[in-house]
């Protein structure tokens, strides 16, 4: 069954799926934020996507791309990386290393850091 | 004749020639057709017990046993698993069901007899302790405003009919009073759990409905605080208030279902210029209500409507407005405001215009009712409109003495108690013997008890039912599976 | 009134036994010797033979009881005390069988173990009859003696003496019954009404909220059909909602009793008299619950 979808800033959302929820697959866009969306332009918490009017989902996507989230976001964290690596302290160099950084230990239990510690941080 | 005849000699020996019983080929299925005449004259009949699907490698045996060939199996331990491969059912049709307000059951008998509520049998004191059955029109009316729950057991008999209590024709005779002098009665409804409280509301919109009153209901006072319905700051008021276009749009189209025929006779007196559609004074109030198609037009029309039904010396009706489960509207609302603060529940203009009616602080010019009926089932619990209640409870003397204000306790509501401050209690108490003889009777006329209805067992079930708590008299009695 | 003549064959054996011990005392008592410090239990004659004293001569014992050297010593001590009573009360009225106040006798086995003898049963058999009759003579001219003699072979607990205690229904019209099952203990005021019913101050369904536990909860009264004749206010404690609920049985069919003790034979058929005695079991060192073991390891 395929339902309509609903385009906020570039991405194809479900009819069904909540607005919250939808806001919140973006990068740094949290259950904070998202709820103060929701209240800016009186959307009520149960709304579906598919029941938003045409001209809130165009606020809603002006309001989006004046947000540094995704990719901006991504960036600032990626810069603060580099600069510690740049600067050559120990947290860069465990960034570099895939290691973690805050002084865990490293016997078992590292599959976070493995995964995400990078210089060029993704996620 | 020549026909199979000729035929014959195309098919096999076997299958014509008789052959000895001990070695005749047992034959699985049977052709819904066959060219052979003595095939077609004695068609092996399908036996129920050995019918193999097509394809599969099971042999039939004689006698009909079935033997299954060998399966491979490819998990150890894999379990049998019925994968069911019918569609799921679509997004709502579940809950729909869960919804569904089931209202008669062919299967109960009917019950001979039984008397029609109409607008006198409400106040007459000989109908207290019957058994009055809800007239079909009225059925529709209460239907369209959904007061009807599918938590009460209407699916187990087979027209719906409710017990006349003590309490139903004192509120009655207050709404006839209320009525009659022009007042508005402000009423809300205390009780134990299950005792009755969304039935006595019930019952005081029959009255309304069979006499002609203009109501108003909301089924559910969470469905406008929990965050479900659509919201809008509305503009130019101080403070903020909201409207709920969805929800007004569905109060509209109830009223417009279930008073019909009164709204058709009812004229403007207003001109109304700042609807979008322009109606000239004189035109029916139907014809208003029939406008209001979509929410985001809806407002108002609502607002509109509510002005022109409380206008005064109009010759308007009497309004009832009522709300089931009163401690979701006197609590802060799922709701947020653009500046990310919570939403009191009294700040939704529908709710504000509910509360405002009850506390008296607006009156209804033309008289009717506002009734408001708590409920104890799942219902957040409310320091204030407790302490309020009990006040009042102790005012008109059914309780001692009112419980103090705990002196640390933060979450008592001064809008909550202003809102509450100048209303009357009804506290519902559990059913005398005689009325729940009467219930019981009903309950064996349709099939649904199989003792006989003495003394013994009224006494039985009224104790087993706390007291004479309704509810739970219908639960040890109606919803065990042991009578 | 029968005299004590009717027992005459048990006098008869029982004369026999005497004689026999008589003469086999004699015969001992000329033979035997026996050193002074060994036997502690036997009687020096030292104090009835003066002349003996202090010349040399082995002191010669004698067992305080005749039946000193035979099987069972104490059981025919006894056996003859009792026949040497009833030779001397002989003339003393006898009431009939079936007025006599029921008394539980040490069987044969009980009797066994309390004189640590291997009494035979043919000889119990015919003590016991002496017994009987003894117990027979009016308890008014019952000398302490035959009393005493008695008692040796009631039983310690005589339940036919237990008086059963009644509920007493107060000035208020109260009966108060106690019940209790697995943890709980319910106590309920049963008085005449129009049937109400509270419990710790709730009703039923506030109380129990399966509809199971207040169908047993008032079961005394339904199954004796009194749902509408008693009001019952009650209290419970401890225990779960099942164990309240059936204490509660059992209280209320008691204090039902209090009012109408015709009923009793109708409670007990509903299982409203009886306390049910079952209990969690305890947990045992080394088991895991009571009896669950822990699982097997290797190694």
């Amino acid at each position: 069954m395929t339902g309509l979808t609903v385009f906020i800033l570039g991405v194809n959302f479900h009819e069904q799926k909540l607005v919250k929820k939808a806001l919140e697959s973006f990068y740094a866009l949290g259950p904070q934020k998202s709820s103060r969306i929701l209240a800016k332009y009186s959307i009520y918490p149960m709304m579906k996507c598919g029941s938003l009017p045409q001209r809130t989902v165009t606020a809603l996507t002006a309001e989006l791309s004046s947000m540094t989230i995704e990719n901006d976001a991504r960036k600032i964290v990626q810069d603060n990386i580099k600069r510690l690596r740049d600067i050559g302290t120990v947290r860069g160099r465990r960034h570099a290393m895939g290691l973690p950084v805050r002084g865990q230990k490293t016997r078992t239990q590292i599959q976070n850091a493995r995964k995400l510690n990078r210089v060029e941080r993704r996620g | 004749m020549s026909v199979p005849h000729s035929l014959r000699c195309l098919l096999r020996p076997s299958a014509t020639t008789s052959i000895p019983q001990r070695i005749a080929p047992i034959t699985a299925f049977t052709a819904p057709f066959s060219s052979s005449s003595i095939l077609a004259k004695n068609p092996t009949p399908p036996s129920s017990k050995a019918k193999v699907p097509l394809g599969s490698r099971a042999k039939v045996l004689p006698g009909g046993h079935i033997r299954a060939g060998k399966k491979m199996q490819l998990g150890k331990f894999k379990k049998n698993r019925q994968i069911d491969k019918s569609r799921p059912p679509a997004p709502g049709e579940r809950k729909a069901y869960r919804k569904r307000v089931t209202l008669s059951n062919n299967n109960a008998l009917p019950v001979e007899g039984l008397e029609e509520m109409n607008a006198q049998t409400m106040v007459d004191p000989a109908k207290v302790g019957r058994m009055l059955a809800l007239p079909n029109e009225l059925v529709d009316q209460l239907r369209a405003v959904e007061a009807f729950k599918s938590t009460q057991t209407w699916n187990m008999f087979r027209q719906p009919s409710m017990l006349q209590r003590k309490e139903a024709r004192e509120l009655a005779e207050k709404m006839q009073t209320a009525a009659g002098k022009g007042d508005t009665l402000k009423l809300v409804i205390s009780g134990d759990r299950l005792v009755g409280k969304s039935m006595l509301l019930l019952q005081a919109i029959s009255y309304a409905y069979l006499n002609n009153w203009i109501v108003l209901h909301i089924p559910e006072g969470q469905e406008m605080t929990n965050g479900s319905t659509e919201y809008a700051p509305i503009p130019n008021t101080q403070p903020a208030q909201y409207s709920q276009q969805a929800y007004a749009l569905r109060m509209l189209q109830s009223l417009r279902k279930a008073n019909q025929k009164l709204l058709l006779d009812l004229k403007t007196v207003f001109p109304h210029p700042d609807l979008v559609q322009h109606f000239p004074v004189g035109t029916s109030l139907l014809q208003v209500a029939n406008a209001a198609k979509e929410p985001d037009t809806t407002w108002p029309i609502f607002n509109a409507i509510l002005q022109e039904l409380t206008a005064e010396g109009a010759g308007r009706p009497p309004i009832l407005f009522s709300l089931d489960g009163l401690s979701f509207i006197m609590k802060m609302s799922e709701y947020r405001s653009p500046a990310f603060e919570v939403i009191h529940a009294h700040d939704l203009a529908i709710v504000r215009r509910f509360v405002d009616y009850l506390s008296g602080k607006t009156k209804l010019p033309n008289g009717g009712a506002v009734i408001a009926a708590t409920s104890r089932g799942n219902s957040p619990r409310n320091p204030s409109m407790e302490l309020m209640i009990a006040k009042q409870e102790a005012n008109q003397g059914l309780i001692d003495q009112p419980p103090a204000k705990e002196p640390y306790n933060r979450k008592y509501d001064d809008r909550v108690e202003a809102a509450l401050s100048n209303m009357e209690v009804l506290k519902l108490q559990s059913v005398s013997r005689s009325e729940a003889r009467s219930l019981m009777e009903y309950w064996a006329a349709s099939g649904l008890l199989r003792t006989a209805v003495d003394e013994q067992a009224v006494s039985d079930k009224w104790i087993l039912g706390g007291n004479g708590n309704v509810g739970e008299m219908e639960r040890a009695t109606l919803l065990t599976m042991r009578y | 009134m029968a005299s004590l003549q009717s027992g005459s064959s048990a006098l008869r054996g029982c004369c026999q036994v005497t004689q026999t011990l008589k003469r086999l005392h004699r015969l001992r008592a000329a033979r035997i010797t026996v050193p002074v410090g060994t036997a502690r239990h036997m009687t020096s004659l030292s104090d009835q033979d003066p002349a003996t004293d202090g010349m040399g001569i082995h002191a010669r014992a004698v067992p305080v009881s005749p039946s000193y050297f035979s099987r069972q010593p104490r059981f025919n001590d006894s056996y003859l005390l009792l026949a040497q009573l009833a030779e001397r009360y002989r003339k003393l009225p006898l009431i009939p069988k079936d007025q006599v106040q029921p008394v539980a006798w040490k069987n044969l086995e009980n009797f066994r173990q309390a004189v640590g003898e291997h009494v035979k049963a043919t000889e119990f058999v015919k003590c016991m009859e002496l017994v009987k009759v003894l117990n027979q003579i009016h308890p008014s001219l019952r000398p302490k003696e035959v009393d005493d003699a008695l008692l040796v072979f009631k039983k310690a607990v005589q339940p036919y003496s237990n008086i059963e205690k009644t509920i007493p229904i107060d000035k208020f019209g109260r009966a108060l019954g106690t019940g209790r099952r697995k943890q709980s203990v319910a106590r309920a005021w049963v008085v005449e009404g129009t049937g109400e019913m509270l419990v710790n101050g709730k009703t039923l369904a506030d109380a129990f909220g399966r509809v199971h536990d207040r169908e047993s909860a008032t079961w005394a009264l339904r199954a004796t059909s009194r749902t509408d004749k008693y009001n019952v206010w009650a209290l419970v404690e401890g225990g779960g909602t099942t164990g309240q609920a059936e204490a509660l049985t059992l209280a209320i069919g008691k204090a039902l009793m209090a009012h109408e003790p015709a009923l009793k034979p109708a409670l007990r058929r509903a299982g409203c008299v009886t306390r049910d005695p079952r209990k969690v079991e305890r947990k045992k060192p080394g088991h895991v619950k009571a009896r669950k073991m822990p699982a097997w390891v290797k190694r």
